[in-house]
């Protein structure tokens, strides 16, 4: 049976051998153990051409190995710390969006062109390797280049985030069908960022819950750091109603986050 | 042993049994007048004073029937068969219709298979429990007119009967519609309209044909004492609509929070996902509780509103106040099938121009017939007064004098009276005024539900302490209409005795539910549209019918949600008119108690004087000690019953918990790649839902039994006091609470305070459950609850006033020991009952026990 790696970004941080293809890994990630994670997740298919100096990839062909009644190894951990930043972006494929009931939607990455749509001010979620929701007047790429900047002290070597929407009414507040906890306190970050031109970033929450989350991505997901960004397309919403119907479906009916 | 119980157990057996009970209730109707005719007078009956002499088909012998009476009650009986056969039409409509794809098929089929299972077992369990009743009412009777002994016995047969009938027919309407409407929507929203608002028209007319037919073919047999039948007819669709009401609910609920608890809460996955094992289940009570328990609900709603003013009628303006009644029954009959062809919808058309659509028959309905009683007031309801013949006569008339009638309901034409149309027109305002506050309190729309979708937002208790609020004052608001009505029927009737007043708010009953087949025709939609929705989701290929047309499934998926959120609303409009009518119902039939305290039985009522019954309706005071402790034992009961309900819902949901759980540990099913067993989780809900009933069913029965023999019947009369007061107020706050939480839900869930998912979301789903119970289970089973124990008080009450060990009548040479050993064993094996029925709902432990394995 092939070894597939799969490098998990949220809700925690692994480096993951596996035995089943994305669709079942992430089906079993959800639902197919009592460790179950009770919740959304994502990953990203590894280049199974891996090769690190950091990651005990050796082991792997030995333990990653058929159980006695001949079912595939569905787990073997292979690091739980510090994994995005040793592992390139380049050896990172395809991005999988599992639902709380195992649902799975595979992203391809694409190029990221900025638009005018790029600019501020924008909601960013962060989701691995630290989690922390930010409002930002800075456009999806600067936002990579000023959080994975070196010189930044509480920037990161590589970072994955997501574009979430800040639809607002007429009267300025946000949109009432956005499921985020505070929508006030978002919409006083972002008034305190018009404020101080400045100031290119302010935290709304360090570790936020993300309710009915897949409803409230913008453009897609990032995975960028001073090299460059990948941006992988967010499908639209006729696109998810009709050809991800199932997912669709089951990433809007959930209850959890 | 093993060979028998499956022989017994065989799909023909079945058939054969069901056809036997068929068989059985028609021969036992039929046999009545024959039977009857052999007991005409003998020597022992002769013997009895003031008997009037009785004879079949009397509005066809009797000279005081004029020719134009006669034609009329022909025509009734046309309108009637001509509603059964509009029905008849529609449904062709209905079945001729594309049933979609295979898949689609498959799932209405796993549908209507599990709603068939549940009415049939409920038959089964029914069915010998109706012959038991129909041999004790004929045993018990204790009329002097021996026609009646099993004309009311037989009539009760058939009142349970035609119930049934409008109930199993309502439910398999629904289950042929649901796939049809799915299918629809793929071409167009106003054929997906239309063909599910026909489907429940279906139900809507059978109901109002058969309840016509019914009520009218007794007339023509009894004649002016056809209460007698007629009661027994009203009490036999009351009792099985109780039934119904209470196994539809407790199926639909337990189906509905099992499947919820498991799927959503447990396991995340959306409704009406093929994966959980309860989604056919929860479909199926859908049906067997929005269609079979409310179609069985308003069509004994219906009977009783029409005994009542028939029993009234009878003791106040004498045959032509039972007749119009009838007629203007038969002009809502045609109203409904007239109104209801008008309701269409254009192909793209929204909810918002589709539930116009229904309103606007609604109100094209109600015209047709506030015009259609107005005439055939002004053609019938002539009475020239002479004294010289019958003083009691004078008695309609204000203070005795025809010249005191006012101008507004004499038109200014001596000797017209059109009081009772005029009261029908109050009832008519009524029914529109308990919908516009039901959809007051109930509608996203409105403040009170706004206000319960804010409290999401602050959390799970504030929701609830909102919802609670809303619903207690959505009670004092129906109290207030109803009252209304109530006083307007006094003020119609000002000057007149209390029994004419009575009559008046009989009739309020009559134009109440003179648009029945519109009521349910809302009703019934919302289960259907319902049902499609779920069918669409969990049986249209997106990506085939997207190939065959870009966006059709979109559109079609819009289309029935559109229909879902109409159906919504209509059904939850016509909830308010069902609890209202039971009261209205009540109330006349409790003018009808006082009656026969006052006679002694109910063939007597019309000998009844006014002094008779006034000083009857006085003893029945507060300051009766007995009375009091009646009226406050009759304002429990409602809560025991509830209590009993709700507790049964939870236990049944435990079960379907505990299967739908082991179900989901095969990882092959949570995969998708294999099927449930669909049909374990039916039968568990069948199976519960049937042995919950009974409990119930007995507390209804049993408990003004327990309460009449043992203190007497105004002890009774408070119980029934009570019992309607309470009854009533907790049935409003229960539905409209329910409703209020369910559409508070809804609203996030379109997209205010975070929408699904959000903490708000969570919140409004918590109240949701809270009050599903309430709204579908508890609150619709009162209003039949309301009816059946009135009625039991009614038919038993001749025992009672013999029977009691209060204050017994003793019978000519009848001893007081063996009275009061009668009425002892009466009330021990009452108090049994009750007490076996409050033993079964507290098996909590024990299934919290076997939940745990």
């Amino acid at each position: 049976m092939t070894i597939h790696y799969y490098m998990l970004c949220y809700r925690f941080e692994a480096l993951v051998a596996s035995q089943l293809p994305p669709e079942d890994f992430g089906a079993y990630l959800a639902v197919g153990t009592k460790k179950n994670t009770h919740g959304n997740m994502l990953f990203f298919e590894v280049d199974p051409a891996l090769r690190s100096t950091y990651f005990r990839l050796e082991d792997v062909p030995n333990t990653c190995v058929p159980h006695q009644d001949g079912s595939p190894k569905r787990s073997k951990y292979i690091s739980t710390y510090r994994v995005l930043e040793h592992l390139d972006a380049d050896v990172l494929g395809k991005l999988y969006l599992t639902t709380a009931d195992g649902r799975v939607l595979g992203l391809d990455a694409s190029t990221y062109i900025e638009t005018h749509n790029g600019s501020g001010p924008n909601l960013f979620q962060e989701l691995c390797p630290v989690s922390t929701m930010v409002v930002s007047t800075l456009t999806p790429l600067a936002f990579n280049a000023y959080m994975t900047d070196p010189k930044n002290q509480v920037g990161v070597p590589r970072l994955i985030f997501a574009d979430l929407l800040v639809e607002r009414t007429a009267s300025g507040h946000l949109a009432g069908s956005l499921p985020y906890d505070h929508p006030d306190h978002i919409m006083e970050c972002i008034r305190g960022l018009e404020a101080d031109p400045l100031k290119p970033t302010k935290n709304v929450t360090r570790a936020p819950h993300l309710h009915g989350f897949f409803r409230t991505i913008r453009r897609g997901f990032f995975l960028g750091d001073q090299g460059g960004i990948k941006f992988y397309k967010f499908p639209s919403k006729e696109e998810l109603d009709v050809k991800y119907h199932q997912w669709w479906h089951s990433a809007t009916e959930s209850l959890v986050m | 042993m093993h060979k028998l119980t499956a022989f017994l157990k065989s799909q023909k057996v079945r058939q054969y049994y069901l056809v036997g009970l068929l068989v059985f209730f028609g021969a036992g109707y039929f046999w009545t007048p024959s039977f009857g005719q052999a007991s005409e007078p003998t020597a022992a009956s002769a013997v009895v004073e003031h008997v009037e002499h009785f004879v079949f088909f009397a509005p066809f012998n009797d000279p005081s029937y004029s020719a134009a009476e006669q034609y009329a009650l022909i025509a009734i009986l046309v309108v009637a068969v001509a509603g059964l056969l509009y029905a008849l039409m529609l449904a062709k409509q209905v079945f001729s219709a594309d049933t979609g794809t295979k898949k689609m098929q498959d799932i209405a089929l796993a549908i209507r298979e599990g709603s068939d299972a549940y009415l049939g077992a409920q038959f089964k369990r029914i069915g010998p429990l109706i012959i038991i009743i129909t041999l004790i009412l004929a045993a018990t009777f204790t009329g002097v007119q021996e026609a009646f002994r099993w004309g009311r016995a037989g009539s009760f047969m058939v009142g349970a009967l035609f119930s049934w009938t409008v109930g199993f027919v309502g439910m398999r309407l629904a289950t042929a519609g649901n796939v049809r409407v799915a299918a629809a929507a793929t071409r167009s929203y106003g054929e997906a309209m239309q063909l599910g608002y026909r489907t429940g028209t279906v139900t809507g007319m059978l109901t109002d044909g058969l309840g016509l037919l019914g009520g009218t073919c007794i007339f023509l047999i009894f004649g002016v004492q056809a209460y007698e039948a007629l009661l027994g007819f009203g009490f036999g669709g009351t009792l099985i609509a109780l039934f119904m009401r209470v196994g539809g609910g407790i199926y639909t609920k337990a189906a509905d929070v099992g499947a919820d608890l498991v799927g959503k809460i447990e396991k995340d996955i959306p409704e009406d996902d093929p994966r959980n094992a309860a989604t056919i289940a929860d479909n199926v009570g859908d049906n067997v509780g929005d269609c079979a328990g409310m179609s069985a609900d308003i069509f004994e709603s219906y009977e009783v509103t029409i005994v009542a003013a028939m029993i009234l009628g009878m003791a106040t303006y004498g045959h032509k106040g039972v007749i119009f009644p009838l007629l203007v029954r038969g002009i809502g009959v045609l109203g409904s099938i007239i109104s209801t062809y008008t309701v269409k919808a254009g192909p793209n058309d929204t909810s918002d121009t589709a539930l116009h659509s229904v309103h606007r028959g609604f109100w094209i309905g109600s015209m047709i017939s506030v015009v259609g009683f107005f005439v055939l007031g002004s053609l019938y309801l002539h009475f020239v007064p002479s004294t010289t013949i019958d003083p009691s006569l004078l008695l309609r008339f204000p203070n005795l004098d025809p010249a005191n009638l006012p101008s507004w309901a004499s038109f200014g034409v001596a000797g017209l009276d059109l009081r009772p149309a005029l009261t029908c027109l109050i009832g008519v305002f009524l029914a529109i005024g308990l919908n516009k506050l039901t959809s007051y309190y109930t509608h996203t729309m409105h403040a009170p539900v706004k206000s319960l979708a804010k409290a999401c937002t602050t959390g799970h208790a504030t929701n609830i302490i909102q919802g609670f609020a809303v619903g207690y004052e959505s009670t004092v608001a129906t109290i207030i209409v109803i009252a209304t009505s109530i006083l307007l029927s006094v003020l119609v009737y000002t000057g007149t005795p209390p029994l004419f007043v009575a009559y008046g708010v009989a009739m309020a009953g009559i134009g109440m539910l003179t648009l029945t087949g519109n009521t349910i025709s809302m009703d019934v939609f919302g289960p259907v549209a319902d049902n499609a929705n779920g069918i669409g989701e969990m049986g249209y290929d997106p990506e085939a019918m997207e190939k065959q047309k870009p966006g059709s499934y979109k559109r079609a998926r819009q289309i029935l949600s559109d229909l879902d959120a109409v159906g919504n609303t209509t059904k939850a409009e016509t909830k308010g008119i069902a609890i209202g009518s039971a009261v209205i119902a009540a109330v006349s039939l409790f003018s009808s108690f006082i009656a026969v305290i006052a006679v002694g039985s109910e063939d007597k009522i019309s000998m009844m004087s006014v002094d008779q019954y006034l000083i009857e309706a006085g003893k029945i005071t507060v300051a009766n000690p007995m009375v009091f402790i009646g009226f406050l034992i009759g304002g429990a009961v409602p809560f025991l019953f509830s209590s009993m309900l709700i507790r049964a819902v939870g236990r049944a949901a435990f079960y379907i918990v505990k299967e739908c759980r082991i179900q989901f540990r095969d990882i092959e099913i949570w995969e998708g790649t294999k099927k449930p067993d669909y049909g374990r989780v039916v039968d568990i809900c069948t199976n519960t839902a049937q042995k919950e009933l009974i409990g119930p069913g007995l507390l209804a029965i049993m408990s003004p039994l327990f309460v009449g023999f043992l203190l007497g019947p105004y002890a009774l009369g408070g119980f029934l006091a009570g019992m309607i007061l309470v009854g009533q107020l907790l049935a409003v706050f229960m539905s409209n609470a329910g409703g209020a939480w369910d559409n508070a839900k809804k609203m996030i869930e379109d997209g205010i305070y975070g929408g699904k998912g959000s903490e708000a979301h969570k919140a409004a789903v918590t109240g949701d459950t809270v009050g599903d119970p309430l709204k579908d289970t508890a609150g619709p089973a009162i209003n039949p609850l309301i009816k059946v124990m009135n009625m039991v008080s009614l038919l038993t009450l001749g025992l009672v006033l013999h029977y009691n060990i209060i204050s017994p009548k003793l019978a000519v040479g009848g001893s007081a020991i063996s009275t009061f050993v009668t009425g002892l064993l009466i009330i021990l094996a009452a108090a049994g009952a009750i007490a076996w029925a409050v033993w079964q709902s507290k098996r909590d432990d024990a299934v919290a026990d076997s939940f745990g394995e």
